[in-house]
């Protein structure tokens, strides 16, 4: 009976000492952060479709300017919600090939609207490739003057990409939420089927992913630091000049993803292992967003006349990155990746 | 002196009944075996060996290439079936010879992939090549091939250190102020199994990882002795077996070693328990005594004089093996690490002076991307390896953090000091020097 009650109570102080448990923490990430952002993604996809019919119905300027609007809107929700194309469904319903391919080609999509082909949801969905459709494209011919954006040609090309990215958001959505490939919704999966501790990998490596190529990947090349000599060009950024709102969605979606306020959320676990290295991620989560959220022009013109300024962003960025490479996988006994093998390496 | 000199020749050559050595054997060829088929299975041969397309070398063997996709299938084919035959006892000698040969073979292609089990393996088939474990309960017995179901007792003296090496040494490198004073790495890695039915928030307390820490380290140092002597021996194995499904139910990831360290420890108990079981007695007599080579007595001695030294060895170098990696290899440091690491290469043009940062090559798999961050030897080969994909006209140097047994991250080697030259810098040249706390 003793040793009942003993056991009993390590059981009690275990369970209070240990901080969030692990599968409540990928539990709290997927409602909390995770499907909210698909469904803004979702929401924001459709309202682009919306505004690109409109817009190509109407050609007035007010239209257009609200087409923009709705792209740019589209654009931040996409990426806030990158962190769920990662893993899961996304690779199987080729959603990144759909929404967002980086880089596009103005080449081939030039070529695409000189052709004969009829341009519409089916052809730019199932024929048309990844560089000729997407947000990419949709930028590259919609942010020009009212009356070329309204050509004929372009507003097909809009339209059609407009509904393939809304169809692709919502499917993305609703595989999490609804059913996966006729089976449970794969926020099931994540939470409950998969080993919570893989899950937790799944989303670390997600965030190692996108820090890692924001900053050695794009920044780092185009200010000369992970390049031999500046490429501008590799930071990301079309006719709508976009770049800076993309980087701090994707950090804001890093940041909802952890949650680090609320103590049964990613970062509270990790808080319960480390206050040190939470508050080193906060810290450095809060000055990159807030410092990118201040940059008042397109990041390639600034990397160009000005890149002391984005500097000490990527310098954030770099090292949000090896933090979360290095002290998250390790504060949280994650493997990064998938490369199972046999045995300790210990 | 003289007494023990005669004594101990005397007692190593009486002739003991060989079914514990066989069963050894059977042990081993059955592990083997479950080896191949989780490699089959599992798609190790392509995803480890077949397609990546570098591997890590060991010093001197980076003339080891894997074979093309259908040849390296049907090498493990071959090892199926070697493990078969050692398991039967079936042309013992050349089975266990072709077996050690192959697996020694695939171990040797790629060092991102050493395991310290997979290690052990390969030197108890070489030694398994000398010793007659097919006496009893085989198909070479059976058949006339052997003559006779004893061994010399120093064949189950072999045995016992080749199993007892591997607790003595990992106990041994247990003993650091990380294990038993912070309780590192079970303090990091017992939290992440909280969700265990029953015992996971008892995990997650730090006095377990304390008392596990401490357990470990009595259970690795003293087991040997427990099964050594008669009155203590069924209950220490049944500690043993205990400890092994402990530790597997708590790291699946710990693969074959629990399984393989089960079946091998029964060779502590007395050379013939296994006849009990038997319904007839073994032909021959063990009053007879074998003859004592003076030559394999040399080479015996030589093999656990080595055995002894190669864990050892790593105290002869500056610097402390888990966080230098010198002296790592064959050393037994068993699950004494938690490493994670973020690794980028700093590249620098000759001509220019140009210099800039690059993350790993991306054609290393996840695994040898992972493994390599944290041992200095292929960080220096992925130096020369960046190098090389640039046609020589760039130095590499390294610059990586590493998080180390539950510390915050911190700086492993020195972006300074170029890596890739032909002179092969020795590690010392780039890892920095371990932080005191």
């Amino acid at each position: 009976m003793r040793w009942m009650s003993l056991l009993a109570g390590l059981l009690l102080v275990g369970a209070c000492a240990s901080g969030p448990g692990e599968a409540e923490v990928v539990s709290n990430a997927t409602d909390q952060a995770l499907i909210p952002a698909m469904t803004g993604a979702a929401e924001a996809a459709g309202a682009l479709s919306t505004a690109a019919f409109g817009f190509c119905a109407s050609a007035h300027p007010k239209a257009h300017e609200a087409a923009m609007d709705a792209w740019n809107r589209a654009k931040e929700a996409w990426e806030a919600s990158e962190l769920t194309t990662f893993f899961g469904p996304a690779e199987m319903l080729r959603t990144v090939s759909k929404v967002d391919y980086n880089p596009i080609s103005q080449d081939e999509i030039d070529a695409l609207l000189g052709s004969d082909a009829v341009i519409d949801a089916a052809y730019v969905g199932d024929r048309a490739s990844s560089v000729q459709r997407g947000l990419g494209a949709v930028e590259y011919v919609l942010f020009r003057d009212e009356a070329e954006a309204g050509e004929a040609r372009n507003c097909e090309l809009t339209t059609a990409a407009a509904e393939v990215i809304a169809d692709a958001t919502r499917a993305l959505q609703e595989a999490w939420v609804e059913s996966f490939d006729g089976g449970e919704p794969w926020a099931d999966t994540f939470t409950v089927t998969i080993p919570s501790n893989q899950a937790l990998g799944d989303l670390v490596s997600a965030f190692v992913e996108t820090t890692k190529r924001q900053s050695l990947f794009e920044l780092g090349k185009a200010l000369g630091i992970s390049a031999p000599q500046p490429e501008i060009e590799a930071i990301p950024e079309g006719a709508a000049g976009a770049a800076a709102a993309m980087y701090r969605s994707q950090l804001v979606g890093i940041r909802d993803a952890l949650a680090g306020g609320n103590p049964d959320s990613l970062g509270g676990l990790i808080r319960a292992r480390s206050a040190e290295v939470a508050d080193t991620i906060d810290l450095l989560l809060e000055q990159s967003i807030e410092a990118i959220a201040a940059l008042d022009r397109p990041m390639r013109d600034i990397a160009r006349d000005d890149p002391e300024r984005l500097v000490p962003i990527y310098e954030d960025i770099a090292e949000l990155r090896m933090i979360f490479e290095a002290d998250v996988v390790s504060l949280l006994d994650i493997t990064l990746g998938f490369s199972d093998t046999d045995g300790d390496t210990g | 002196m003289s007494a023990v000199l005669v004594r101990v020749p005397h007692r190593a050559t009486t002739r003991v009944s060989a079914a514990s050595a066989a069963l050894f054997r059977i042990g081993f060829g059955l592990v083997g075996l479950i080896l191949v088929v989780r490699f089959f299975e599992n798609g190790w041969i392509d995803t480890q060996l077949v397609d990546p397309p570098y591997h890590f070398t060991y010093p001197w063997l980076d003339w080891v290439k894997p074979l093309p996709r259908p040849w390296m299938h049907l090498h493990f084919g071959v090892i199926a079936l070697a493990a078969v035959g050692v398991t039967l006892g079936y042309r013992y000698r050349l089975s266990v010879a072709v077996f050690a040969l192959s697996i020694a073979y695939v171990e040797a292609i790629d060092r991102a992939l050493y395991l310290n089990h997979y290690y052990w393996m390969v030197l108890t088939a070489v030694v398994m090549v000398f010793l007659p474990l097919h006496a009893a309960f085989s198909l070479d017995a059976r058949s006339g091939r052997v003559d006779a179901s004893f061994i010399p007792l120093w064949v189950a003296w072999l045995l016992r250190f080749q199993v007892g090496m591997v607790y003595f040494f990992a106990g041994l490198a247990k003993v650091n102020s990380d294990w038993l004073l912070r309780a590192e790495p079970l303090s990091t890695w017992l939290p992440a199994r909280s969700e265990l039915w029953l015992i996971g928030p008892i995990l997650t307390l730090p006095v377990t990882a304390y008392l596990l820490s401490w357990a470990g380290v009595v259970f690795d140092l003293t087991i040997v002795g427990w099964l050594s002597w008669r009155r203590t021996r069924p209950y220490a194995y049944a500690v043993l077996v205990g400890f092994h499904v402990v530790t597997w139910m708590l790291f699946p990831s710990i693969g074959l070693f629990p399984l393989l360290m089960s079946l091998s420890a029964q060779v502590y108990f007395e050379p013939g328990w296994p006849e009990r079981f038997r319904r007839v007695a073994p032909a021959g007599s063990p009053s007879a005594r074998t003859r004592l080579s003076p030559g394999w007595v040399v080479i015996a001695l030589g093999y656990v004089l080595v055995m002894t030294v190669i864990p050892l060895r790593h105290h002869l170098i500056p610097g402390d093996v888990k966080w230098t990696g010198e002296g790592y290899l064959g050393s037994w440091q068993v699950m004494l690490t938690e490493k994670s690491s973020s690794a980028t290469f700093i590249v620098t043009d000759r001509a220019t002076g140009d210099s800039w940062a690059i993350p790993p090559p991306q054609y290393l798999t996840e695994r040898q991307r992972m493994v390599m961050a944290t041992d200095p030897v292929m960080i220096r080969q992925t130096a020369q390896l960046i190098a090389e994909d640039m046609g020589g006209r760039v130095e590499v140097a390294a610059d990586v953090r590493i998080s180390f047994n539950g510390r915050a991250s911190r700086q492993f080697t020195d972006p300074d000091v170029v890596v890739s030259g032909p002179g092969r810098p020795p590690v010392s040249a780039f890892v920095v020097a371990q932080p005191s706390t």
